[in-house]
């Protein structure tokens, strides 16, 4: 955990409102990249992360510092995405999304991102995500994912070759 | 070099990419890939899609609710009720409320339909009992005369 964050989520935990808004304007950005390309509905991912900061407000007296915060976010805004596009079917194309969310985006990229990652299960998409947007180290995904290091390692080498051949097609 | 060996060296790539590589297959690896155009050719598409994943584009944030300050709704902080209780509860309370609606004629103490009006109000005066001591020899003789 860095410093920033250990500070803010001890001041937090004690009852301070402006490290919750300090941890709210360090945090929400990357959550809403995550959530974004993960359910690939801007909407879903808004509602999503602000879901999130409302659990961390409504669970302040049951929170323990020894979890990290940014995992802590994460988790809650993961678990979040799988209910919305598990329980809801999203079904939308994140390349017809894209326009909404994303700044700028070359044709690679788009190309990149119809072809490939929107072929992939939900499953896959957020293992690739979290490793190589969000840059996570196999260990800490395997502690995220509640799985073995090695679990993650097989699933990570499949997706990454499932990308490969999706791309030669 | 068949597709089996490949496979193997395709995981190490992998795990190449994850930095996770133990020195001892390194060497195995680099002497794979001289001889090897498809293993090759899996590397650098792996560090292209990395490339790609780690120059995705960032969302758009609106503008309202970047600074929103989050603060709870009352009634999700207060009544964070599970679905079942609360599905229970309402059972119950439209339970009372039909049985409230009720036909007074059908309520099983009778109630009269029409209103019972109180006219007038007599006091009757009850005189007090008088406690009275019995003697216990008296009470004796008069049980023996009831048993002949």
């Amino acid at each position: 955990m860095n410093s920033l964050d250990q500070t803010d989520w001890l001041e937090y935990v004690g009852g301070s409102d402006a490290a919750l808004e300090r941890i709210h304007q360090r945090h929400r950005a990357a959550l809403m990249k995550y959530c974004s390309y993960v359910t690939g509905n801007h909407a879903r991912a808004q509602d999503i992360v602000q879901e999130t900061f409302l659990r961390l407000i409504n669970q302040r007296g049951t929170l323990t510092v020894k979890t990290s915060l940014a995992d802590w976010l994460f988790i809650c805004a993961r678990n979040l995405c799988f209910n919305v596009v598990k329980h809801e079917r999203l079904k939308e194309n994140l390349v017809e999304r894209l326009p909404a969310i994303a700044r700028v985006v070359d044709q690679e990229t788009s190309r990149f991102i119809e072809q490939v990652l929107n072929r992939l299960s939900l499953e896959e998409r957020d293992l690739i995500l979290l490793r190589e947007q969000q840059g996570y180290s196999i260990g800490e995904i395997a502690l995220l994912l509640g799985v073995t290091e090695e679990t993650v390692r097989v699933r990570l080498f499949r997706a990454r070759k499932k990308m490969q051949e999706i791309g030669k097609r | 070099m068949n597709t089996k060996d490949c496979e193997y060296f395709e995981r190490l790539l992998s795990s190449r990419l994850d930095e996770e590589l133990p020195n001892a297959q390194k060497q195995e690896l680099d002497n794979h890939l001289a001889d090897c155009r498809a293993c090759r050719e899996f590397d650098a598409n792996l560090i292209e899609q990395r490339r790609i994943l780690r120059s995705l584009p960032d969302v758009i944030v609106p503008e309202g609710w970047q600074s929103t300050p989050i603060k709870p709704k009352w009634w999700r902080s207060r009544l964070s009720v599970p679905f079942p209780v609360a599905a229970a509860i309402a059972l119950v309370a439209i339970g009372g409320w039909l049985m409230a609606l009720r036909a007074p004629g059908e309520t099983s103490v009778g109630v009269p339909d029409t209103p019972i009006v109180v006219r007038s109000v007599e006091i009757v005066r009850v005189p007090a009992v008088q406690a009275t001591r019995v003697d216990a020899d008296e009470m004796k003789k008069d049980n023996k005369e009831e048993v002949l």
